[in-house]
């Protein structure tokens, strides 16, 4: 017997661990104890390394810059100088007004919206498997950060926290095809589900033939979307074709956030 | 002190391929390290250990990236049992070689993970996305492969590690040796 297992030892250790692979990507769908353990572990290992490289990485990224567009980035920092002051100032106007309308709000006997504050977030690792759309975080637990909390861009929405780790959270990118967030077209109030496709562009699915959706319309949350404030925006439709039954809209939209340039993040935080 | 190594080369390649790869990615197109890694390691290291590499590689891979687990690993694992038993029946000794076998194992790679994408997540990608992936990162691993290759050979032979027991007495150890003078 020892003989034999000697022999075929080579094909019985690929068997056991290909059973255990697939045992594992199988429990993925609904993540146990054993899944949470080993991931919590591993990151705890791997997490430190990754933040030293990507620092590594990002540095060396701003010296290249520095160096080849020097004058070009002096231009732009004046000019952003200037956008900031304007948009402090317009920021300060804006933060009156929500003010206001909360008190007008709460007269008119309207539910109170959450209100929710932003905790800022850098990438420290990417889905090697492009396909899947998913990375990694330098925020964790440790830092309130929950699963299912909504992350944005100042350019629009990002995706949604997936797992938390003490010092890391994987957050499932927009374009994943699990993905999914209510939209609504900011022009005609028209309401639907935007969905991820695994590729470079989104879907909008659940929007009647009937309704009033046109290339160029800009598509941002709604307020039926439990992880994000109403009016982040999605992305711009490019594309819309009546579908095979004609009883719905193909939808397509460009998403707003840049995805292949992530950088800096913020992670929705609800207030109490 | 193989399996110290074989740790630092594991993190090392998991790190870089979760950090620095994506940034050099055109059009979502990179190498993959890991792979490299671990075809190397099947090819010559024990045959056991490149199984069990591959396996441990795969899972680190999996989390580090913040991917599924288990993905990675079995792909992987299927690779590195068909590169250990293939690199008894024709692999030989030169860049042509090495970059057949490369080549091979990333169309192979990329459909398994097209297979298993679709089958898995039902994520319904294109045949074409699959042949674009696996043309270009076949094309980056040409250029990267035979080098890692050489430099882990080269390293792993100034360390004077244990070569896999299969290997025939007398003949030239695989690619660790390739380009110096007088090694037959």
């Amino acid at each position: 017997m020892p003989e034999f297992l000697w022999k075929w030892r080579r094909e019985i250790i690929f068997t056991l661990l290909m059973l255990l692979s697939l045992g594992m990507l199988v429990s993925e769908r609904e993540p146990g104890l054993i899944t949470q353990t080993l991931r919590q572990g591993v990151s705890f290992i791997v997490v430190p390394f990754q933040k030293i490289s990507m620092q590594l990485v990002k540095s060396s990224q701003r010296f290249f810059l520095q160096t080849v567009s020097a004058k070009k980035m002096r231009a732009q920092n004046a000019e952003l100088k200037r956008k900031v002051e304007k948009l402090s100032l317009r920021n300060t106007l804006l933060l009156e007004q929500v003010r206001e309308n909360e008190i007008l709000r709460e007269e008119l006997g309207y539910k109170k919206r959450t209100l929710y504050t932003f905790l800022p977030a850098e990438i420290i690792a990417r889905d090697p498997a492009s396909w899947l759309s998913r990375a990694v975080l330098d925020r964790g637990s440790s830092d309130d950060v929950r699963p299912g909390r909504g992350v944005i861009t100042p350019y629009g929405v990002v995706g949604r926290i997936l797992e938390v780790n003490m010092y890391s959270a994987t957050v499932m990118l927009l374009l994943d095809t699990e993905s999914s967030v209510a939209g609504v077209v900011e022009r005609s109030h028209i309401h639907g589900t935007v969905k991820g496709t695994g590729q470079k562009l989104l879907h909008m699915m659940y929007v009647s033939s009937e309704d009033d959706v046109k290339k160029g319309d800009t598509v941002v949350t709604s307020a039926l979307s439990t992880l994000f404030p109403p009016g982040i925006p999605i992305g711009d439709v490019i594309q819309v074709a009546p579908s095979e039954n004609d009883l719905m809209l193909d939808i397509q939209i460009k998403p707003r956030v840049d995805f292949k340039s992530l950088d800096r993040f913020l992670i929705l935080m609800k207030e109490d | 002190m193989e399996r110290i190594w074989l740790t630092v080369f594991a993190l090392t390649a998991v790190v870089l391929q979760t950090t620095l790869v994506p940034v050099v990615a055109v059009g979502g197109i990179a190498p993959d390290l890991v792979f490299l890694l671990v075809i190397f390691l099947a090819l010559q290291r024990q045959s056991t250990l490149g199984i069990w590499a591959a396996f441990i590689l795969g899972l680190l891979q999996d989390i580090g990236g913040g991917g599924l687990i288990g993905l990675q690993a079995m792909l992987l694992l299927t690779l590195a049992y068909l590169a250990v038993y293939l690199r008894k029946k024709f692999f030989q000794e030169n860049y042509l070689s090495q970059i057949l076998i490369i080549v091979l194992f990333t169309f192979l790679h990329q459909f398994l993970t097209f297979f298993w994408m679709n089958t898995l997540l039902d994520t319904g990608f294109a045949f074409n996305r699959w042949l674009l992936m696996a043309l270009g990162m076949s094309i980056y691993h040409c250029l990267v492969g035979p080098l890692l290759f050489r430099g882990l050979g080269y390293f792993i032979h100034s360390q004077e590690l244990p070569r896999h027991p299969n290997r025939e007495p007398g003949l030239r150890p695989r690619f660790y040796r390739l380009g110096r003078t007088g090694s037959r």
